[in-house]
């Protein structure tokens, strides 16, 4: 039976498939030190993916190191609130929220302290999309404004044509 | 009397829920086969679309790995073991690029060695075909609103697929129980002939090449609640259970401490196509390098053993020693389960993974008959459909218009984009973003221009000649900004698209305006007699 669902899953299986998911771990080691394991859906680890850990706020990287063949990394908590981000390269990135250490975290972020922009502030819609999204509409209206038009001509020759 | 009767009706109704359910896809397959017909090439033109990779093919033998490999190793922020290169000629690519899976790939010139300014997310002509192929229509940007559309849009194409198969397998039905034997005397015949002669020689191919694209699109809706029930509900991703199947753990091999001299790679390659022949090396991976046990995987594409190997399940390879070039391992093509042969039999029907250019115009123009089955089939619905009106006022239905934008507008619509692959500065910012909103604002300007001539013909006339023109342009366009790049794969790119833009041109040409012509230019005028 098991075999059986192992085919159709085979024959289910999705494009996606082709890349697989990026898992990322983080456990206390109650000793103000994380270990940090990365690996994928399947089971392979994640050797050689870029492990940071960025600060709440001022979006400062405090530690950066890239797995070692054991997939796993023993890193010191910061004090700060952070991030431990799994790097998997361009369009695979995986995030959990960081843990705090024993005595808690000295400060907590503050909005005043962002250097960056904020995400609605920094996503703001490109002027080529703007351009093309109001043509588009342009155009849409253009055609069913002739679209009209033209029926109404030729009813009008019809209606001509019968009387 | 009753079953006569019962048989009439069973052929009906047969016929109706035929013309219906191909009414309904068959715009949508239309859009699928022609940019499907472009991705067949998508090799080809992902190398002609970027400056940076007119460089001349070169012997994978005769490369100095090293050079390059040096430049990497420098770098302190990347990786350093498990290096990737991918060797020039691997679909189609002029570049050498090292990669490693946690990092962007760098691209050199494998003859000189140099790093190349890679375009990047600037050009990616040959991707958003492909894209179109299958649906992703609507990915600019990553935010919700682009993941939904091109979420639905895979959707669509995916529904589309299953429906297509109903079609073509009510259709062969149809011609079993039918006689199309006649000889046409009016156009809707000649239609009727056209889409039924096309497709009962090219079925069997389309059938099959549209199977695989409903596998691809369609399977990730059913691969949650699979993966559940294989599971026992313990996992919910479907790759967390077959993965290990399709892709075998690699055992983590710990580098030495001690260092030792490694031997050229060229050589290694040399060393490994002696061991076996059959494989077309592809991509080299470097584990402990300059340690004392470093290690060489060759993967690559058996030719001997299309559909079971090449694509991306199935790479047989070979990894030797890099110190002394000694045999480690050896997987050949046949050495994998029959559910890895399965999936990667399944996926080469649709990525032609290895296939050479003759193999890829062949189902090109199987594809270029499908597309225009596809169009006679609906211009025999719109010729019964054009009965219904009155004759002194011209034919002016929606369906027309809409199907004259969709299958005829497509074609200077894709011009468009040519075009502007060579107009658009390359540092302009947001360029992709803008190529594609002028594409699809020229496709709706088809529309509007659809509407606007009462005479179909005429429309589609012009959209030929509008559509060849643009394609020379884009040819003489690329040789103005980049020059002539004599008896390369990148010239076969300009030569295909200027004959692509001839045909078009003398389609034109050929293509009858005014309404009396139109009859006779279909049958001729002994034939209607």
């Amino acid at each position: 039976m098991k075999k059986f669902m192992m085919w159709l899953m085979v024959l289910m299986m999705p494009t996606l498939m082709c890349a697989h998911t990026l898992l990322l771990h983080v456990s206390d080691n109650d000793d103000d030190t994380l270990t940090v394991k990365g690996e994928f859906s399947t089971g392979e680890g994640a050797s050689g993916a870029l492990v940071k850990l960025q600060a709440l706020g001022s979006q400062e990287i405090v530690f950066q190191q890239r797995l070692p063949d054991s997939s796993e990394l023993i890193v010191a908590i910061p004090k700060v609130p952070y991030e431990v981000i799994l790097d998997g390269g361009p369009g695979h990135q995986v995030t959990r929220k960081g843990i705090a250490p024993k005595a808690g975290f000295e400060k907590t972020a503050t909005k005043s302290e962002s250097a960056a922009p904020t995400k609605a502030m920094s996503q703001s819609v490109p002027l080529a999309l703007s351009v093309c999204l109001g043509l588009a509409f342009v155009l849409l209206g253009a055609t069913l404004f002739i679209s009209i038009y033209n029926t109404n001509r030729l009813l009008k020759k019809l209606n001509a044509a019968k009387s | 009397m009753n079953e006569i009767n019962a048989s009439k009706l069973w052929k009906q109704r047969l016929l109706r829920l035929h013309v219906a359910l191909g009414m309904v896809v068959s715009l949508v397959m239309y859009i699928s086969v022609f940019f499907g017909i472009f991705a067949i090439f998508l090799p080809y033109l992902q190398v002609w679309e970027k400056p940076s990779r007119h460089i001349e093919r070169t012997d994978v033998a005769q490369i100095d790995y090293e050079k390059m490999l040096h430049q990497v190793l420098e770098d302190p922020n990347f990786p350093k073991n498990n290096l990737l290169i991918t060797l020039p000629g691997t679909k189609g690519e002029t570049a050498l690029s090292i990669s490693h899976r946690f990092s962007a790939p760098r691209f050199f010139n494998p003859i000189s060695g140099e790093t190349l300014q890679d375009e990047g997310a600037q050009t990616q002509l040959a991707s958003f075909l492909n894209k179109l192929h299958y649906g992703k229509v609507l990915d600019f940007d990553k935010e919700l609103f682009g993941v939904a559309f091109s979420f639905f849009g895979r959707l669509l194409f995916g529904f589309m697929a299953v429906g297509v198969m109903s079609i073509v397998i009510s259709g062969v039905i149809l011609i079993i129980i039918f006689s199309y034997k006649n000889k046409p005397k009016t156009p809707q015949a000649l239609f009727s002939r056209l889409h039924v002669k096309i497709f009962t020689w090219v079925f069997p191919i389309f059938l099959l090449i549209t199977l695989s694209g409903a596998f691809m699109n369609l399977s990730l809706l059913s691969s949650v609640p699979m993966a559940k029930l294989a599971s026992d509900g313990k996992e919910s991703r479907i790759d967390a259970i077959i993965g290990p199947v399709l892709f075998p753990k690699e055992e983590a091999l710990i580098a030495s401490s001690e260092t030792a001299v490694m031997l050229p790679i060229k050589t290694l390659i040399a060393k490994a196509q002696t061991l076996n022949p059959q494989i077309n090396f592809q991509q080299v991976k470097l584990i402990n390098w300059n340690a004392k046990n470093a290690q060489i995987e060759l993967k690559g594409y058996d030719v001997y053993k299309p559909f079971l190997n090449g694509g991306v399940f199935n790479k047989p390879s070979l990894t030797l020693s890099a110190v002394d070039g000694s045999l480690i391992s050896e997987q050949k093509a046949l050495d994998r389960s029959w559910s890895v042969f399965f999936a990667e039999a399944t996926f080469f029907l649709h990525f032609l993974a290895g296939v050479d250019i003759i193999s890829r115009t062949l189902v090109a123009l199987v594809m270029v008959a499908s597309a225009l089955a596809i169009g006679f089939g609906v211009m025999l619905w719109l010729e019964k459909q054009a009965k219904k009106f009155d004759e002194r006022i011209p034919f002016y239905h929606w369906m027309a218009k809409f199907s004259l934008s969709i299958m005829v507008g497509a074609i200077p619509a894709t011009g468009v984009l040519f075009v502007l692959q060579w107009l658009l500065p390359f540092d302009l910012a947001d360029r992709l973003l803008w190529q594609k909103g002028l594409f699809y604002n020229a496709w709706l300007a088809t529309l509007f221009w659809a509407f606007y001539r009462f005479n179909t013909y005429q429309a589609a006339k012009e959209f030929l000649a509008l559509g060849g023109a643009l394609f020379i342009g884009s040819v003489l366009l690329h040789w103005f900004t980049l020059g002539f790049f004599p008896l390369s794969a990148i010239l076969g790119v300009d030569l295909w698209l200027l004959v692509l833009g001839i045909v078009l041109l003398w389609g034109s040409r050929k293509l009858p305006c005014q309404p009396e012509a139109v009859a006779s230019f279909w049958i001729k005028k002994e034939e209607r007699a």
